[in-house]
C-alpha cells in the first residue's frame, strides 16, 4: 500500500476502525433531517396510533445513530455495548412495568 | 531482591500499565456503566412526566406554551454539539491540538446557547402562568428538564475544564481517552435530548 493509499480511515494504530470526519458531517445531516420530519409530522393531523410509531422510530433512529457512531458503540468493546445496553433494557423493563400499574396505557 | 520489594505484589502487565483485563480501560467502563444507570434516572422522570401531565391541570396546557420551532432550534443546537463533540475526538486521535481546542471550545460555546435558551424558556413560562408548584405538570415539567439543564452545565464544565488542560498542553494523542469519555457523557446528554424533545415537546 503506497502512502498516498492510506485513508484517514485507516491512519490510526489502536487497532480500531475509525469514521472520517466527513461521515460524521453526513450522520450529523442525516439526524437533522429526521429531527425535520419529527417536526413536520407534529404539524400534521394523522391517526393517534400512526403518529406515534412514526415519532418513537424516528426517536428509536436518532438514539440509536448518535450510540452507535457519534458514541462509537458500534465499533468498540461488545463489553461496553452490553454494559449500556443492560441498564438501558432495565430502565424500559422497569418504568413500562410501572407505568403499566398506573393504568397509563388503558 | 529486597525484603520490601517481596511484599509488593508485581503489576499483571509491566510492559502495559494501562492494560486490563476486561479490554478496556476502567475508566471508559466506568463512564458506560455511570450511562447506564444514568437510564434509570431519566427514566424515572420521563415516566413520572408521562404519567402526570395530564393531570390536575389549572388553565395552563402543555399545547399552550410550548414553542416548538424555538425548541426545535434548540434542538439543533444540541445535535450540531454532538458533531463537535465527536470532531474533538477525532483530532484528538490525530493529535492535532488547535482543532482539539476549537471544537472543544465551540462545544462548550453550543451547550451554552442550549442553557440560554432554556432559560428564556423557563423565563417565558413563568409569565405565562407556570411556576414549579403551579400545577403537577408544571412541577413535573419543570424537574424533567431542569435535570437535563444540570447535567448538559455540569457537561459544560467538564468541556472546558479539558479545553483548559488542553491549553497547557496536557491533553495529547497518549491520553486522548480522556477527551472521548467527556464526549460519551456530552452524547449521552444529547440522546436524552432526543427522548425529551420527542416525548415532552412533540407528542402532546
Amino acid at each position: 500500500m503506497t502512502t498516498e493509499a492510506v485513508t484517514q480511515d485507516e491512519a490510526y494504530s489502536d487497532g480500531h476502525e475509525h469514521t472520517s470526519d466527513l461521515t460524521y458531517v453526513k450522520i450529523f445531516v442525516f439526524l437533522v433531517a429526521v429531527t425535520g420530519i419529527e417536526v413536520g409530522l407534529s404539524y400534521t393531523d394523522m391517526p393517534t396510533a400512526i403518529f406515534l410509531i412514526l415519532m418513537f422510530v424516528a426517536m428509536a433512529i436518532k438514539f440509536y445513530t448518535v450510540a452507535a457512531h457519534f458514541m462509537h458503540l458500534r465499533l468498540d468493546n461488545p463489553l461496553l455495548k452490553r454494559v449500556f445496553y443492560f441498564g438501558l433494557v432495565l430502565a424500559a423493563a422497569v418504568y413500562i412495568g410501572f407505568l403499566s400499574s398506573m393504568q397509563f396505557f388503558d | 531482591m529486597t525484603e520490601a520489594s517481596t511484599l509488593v505484589p508485581e503489576a499483571p502487565y509491566p510492559d502495559e500499565p494501562h492494560r486490563t483485563s476486561t479490554g478496556v480501560s476502567n475508566e471508559k467502563l466506568a463512564m458506560w456503566a455511570f450511562l447506564g444507570s444514568e437510564c434509570l434516572l431519566f427514566g424515572g422522570f420521563i415516566s413520572t412526566y408521562l404519567l402526570v401531565r395530564h393531570r390536575s391541570i389549572d388553565g395552563t396546557k402543555p399545547s399552550d406554551l410550548f414553542d416548538i420551532p424555538f425548541t426545535s432550534v434548540s434542538s439543533f443546537v444540541l445535535l450540531m454539539s454532538s458533531l463537535t463533540m465527536v470532531l474533538a475526538v477525532s483530532a484528538a486521535k490525530r493529535d492535532e491540538q488547535k482543532r482539539v481546542q476549537l471544537w472543544l471550545l465551540t462545544t462548550a460555546l453550543l451547550g451554552s446557547v442550549f442553557i440560554a435558551g432554556q432559560i428564556y424558556e423557563f423565563t417565558s413560562f413563568y409569565n405565562e402562568g407556570l411556576g414549579f408548584t403551579t400545577n403537577i405538570f408544571g412541577s413535573a415539567f419543570y424537574t424533567l428538564t431542569g435535570l437535563h439543564g444540570i447535567h448538559v452545565s455540569l457537561g459544560i464544565i467538564m468541556l472546558l475544564t479539558v479545553f483548559a488542560l488542553a491549553v497547557k498542553g496536557k491533553i495529547g494523542s497518549e491520553n486522548a481517552e480522556t477527551i472521548e469519555i467527556v464526549g460519551l457523557y456530552w452524547h449521552f446528554v444529547d440522546v436524552v435530548w432526543i427522548i425529551i424533545f420527542t416525548v415532552v415537546y412533540l407528542i402532546d
